[in-house]
């Protein structure tokens, strides 16, 4: 009895997580995607020049950025192990993309994502 | 910067291995370099109580806490395992054999722990600072330690938990110093490594002893639960106090089967860590001794003096953090009912209880570990073992009798109690038995399916 139990209490150890991953599909691990926040809701928009692995990229997109005008980009880090060059407090979605435009003009190439 | 910052907590950790290796040395000893090969990660996760241990005295003691500090503590700790193991004549290890065959079912388990480690390490890389009680207090009390290089009273003050041990904040701010900043996404990776050491340690002290099938089962179901998957990386002390505390379980009760004094030596540095850990750690490790005073109450002449001992050992290393916080009027030790006001309140015991069991017995958090506890430990005793599932038996329920105490003497959680961790810490006490689970639950079932308490090949040394 004590044999056959041990025996059992093995297969439910090994079949409960299996049981789960079958019913409930693969666990989602954070990359850094998960913090680049599309634009899906209301609220504040922020301008994203990119992102950079070190600081010191980062203000040099930055100096790229402030010097053909874009007045108010910063860099700050992203959660996720980058730093973020962009413009922040964006009022409308419909601002955004006109400044996304006129960056196209000059050689920068920003996205739109929700604010903070 | 961040490949800095990884080989900075690289080397950290290369340098707790050799630590631990050294205390492993005095305390131990090894007979082949694969003997030590297999203790590695007992050796390192040694080398973390016992840096974290001697980091604390370090601050309390006033001494200024900078790189040059660490390295100085941790070659003192090193060098002293050393002379210990010379004036025991500790002989030249050999090379020795290589591992045992593991199987292919064991293997398979094995692979799937170091998968699930290597997703583990890739979240930790990336993850901010988004834990509450992280950024709270326990990593600005790092900070506090690094950048100004020891325990500020007046920052302390001001900090939410002021009385909380600082032996995991001593070890972010070491972290920090190898980093070379106060880089606090990669301070995640440090708690990797805790986990990944903690199951090594487990491996290594249990691969002798249990069939790897069993092993590796209960090692892989407790790092899949959902809560370990989702917080054991928060750079704050909750994972780590449950790791230092399993440990202490284990190796005390591998002496009650085994009576090596290594073991009881071991458990004294890890039971000293766990109550510089968190407030807690001081219910848990009174927990282990209570279980194991009652397990060995057979043997009482030779085991309680040792026991009390141990006890001693682990309280006096633990005593300064005390007389520091005392002396500098630091409050907030005691639950808000005082220890002796639980009557006044005996409404909330009920409840109170229910809060633990439903924590514990949660499948959303752990899935179905302590279940399978139960069982392991009632087919041992079916089986004929006793000092084992008496051990288990005891440390279980004293545990959860214990948080309910602490829960029941939490009178700002009104009733009835709300599991919402933010406002209740049973989610947090309960995590230390799940993560217990994965050291005992082999040896039980190993019990139960020989029919007998101690491990088939017992430790030598």
């Amino acid at each position: 009895m004590p044999r056959f139990g041990a025996w059992l209490v093995v297969v439910v150890a090994v079949g409960y997580p299996l049981l789960v991953l079958a019913f409930a599909g693969a666990p989602a691990f954070p990359s850094r995607t998960d913090c680049v926040v599309a634009p899906t809701g209301e609220g504040e928009y922020q301008v994203v020049f990119g992102y950079r692995d070190s600081e010191l990229e980062a203000l040099q997109l930055r100096d790229q950025a402030l010097a053909v005008g874009f007045q108010g980009t910063e860099i700050s880090r992203d959660g996720c192990g980058r730093v973020r060059v962009a413009v922040d407090d964006i009022p409308s979605r419909e601002v955004g993309e006109e400044v996304i435009r006129e960056a196209r003009t000059v050689d920068l190439d920003p996205t739109l994502e929700q604010g903070g | 910067m961040t490949v800095r910052s990884l080989l900075g907590l690289f080397v950290l950790n290369l340098f707790a291995l050799g630590v631990g290796a050294g205390l492993l040395w005095g305390l131990r000893g090894w007979r082949s370099w694969w003997e030590l090969a297999r203790l590695a990660g007992f050796a390192y996760m040694l080398g973390i109580a016992g840096l974290g241990v001697a980091l604390t005295l370090v601050l309390v003691a006033g001494i200024p806490f900078s790189l040059a500090t660490i390295l100085l503590t941790g070659f003192v700790l090193a060098g002293a395992g050393v002379i210990v193991g010379r004036r025991l004549g500790r002989p030249r290890p050999a090379l020795g054999v290589g591992p045992r065959r593991v199987g292919l079912a064991g293997a398979a388990l094995a692979a799937l722990v170091v998968v699930h480690l290597e997703a583990l390490f890739r979240a930790a890389r990336l993850s901010g600072l988004y834990a509450f009680d992280a950024w709270s207090f326990w990593v600005p009390k790092a900070k506090a330690i690094y950048f100004f290089g020891g325990l500020d009273e007046q920052f302390f003050s001001e900090l939410p938990n002021a009385t909380y041990p600082p032996l995991v904040p001593a070890l972010e701010a070491s972290a920090f110093h190898f980093m070379g900043s106060g880089d606090v996404v990669t301070l995640h990776v440090q708690f990797w490594f805790l986990l990944a050491g903690f199951v090594a340690a487990v491996a290594g002290l249990l691969a002798t002893r249990v069939p790897p099938m069993l092993l590796w089962t209960f090692a892989l179901l407790a790092l899949v639960s959902p809560r370990v998957v989702g917080r054991t990386l928060e750079p704050q002390a909750d994972f780590t106090l449950d790791y230092l505390f399993a440990l202490a379980a284990l190796l005390v009760v591998l002496w009650l089967l085994e009576h090596r004094p290594w073991q009881l030596a071991s458990a004294t540095v890890f039971l000293s860590a766990v109550m510089l850990t968190k407030r807690e750690g001081q219910l848990l490790a009174a927990c282990v001794v209570a279980a194991a005073l009652v397990a060995s109450w057979r043997d009482w002449r030779n085991a309680w003096p040792r026991l009390g001992l141990v006890s001693a050992g682990a309280l006096a290393l633990a005593v300064p953090w005390r007389i520091w916080y005392v002396s500098h009027d630091l409050t907030g030790e005691f639950p808000e009912s005082g220890v002796t006001g639980l009557l006044d309140t005996l409404e909330r015991a009920r409840p109170s209880l229910q809060s633990v069991l439903s924590s514990a017995f949660s499948v959303d958090l752990w899935t179905v570990v302590l279940p399978l506890v139960i069982a392991a430990i009632v087919l041992a005793f079916i089986a004929g073992a006793r000092v084992l599932p008496v051990y288990a038996t005891l440390v279980y329920a004293l545990a959860l009798a214990g948080f309910t105490w602490a829960i029941w003497s939490f009178t700002e959680l009104g009733v009835p109690v709300e599991q919402d961790e933010a406002i209740n810490p049973v989610v947090r006490l309960t995590a230390s038995l799940v993560v217990l689970s994965a050291a005992l639950v082999p040896l039980l079932l190993d019990a139960a399916w020989r029919g007998t308490d101690p491990p088939r090949r017992p430790e030598a040394g």
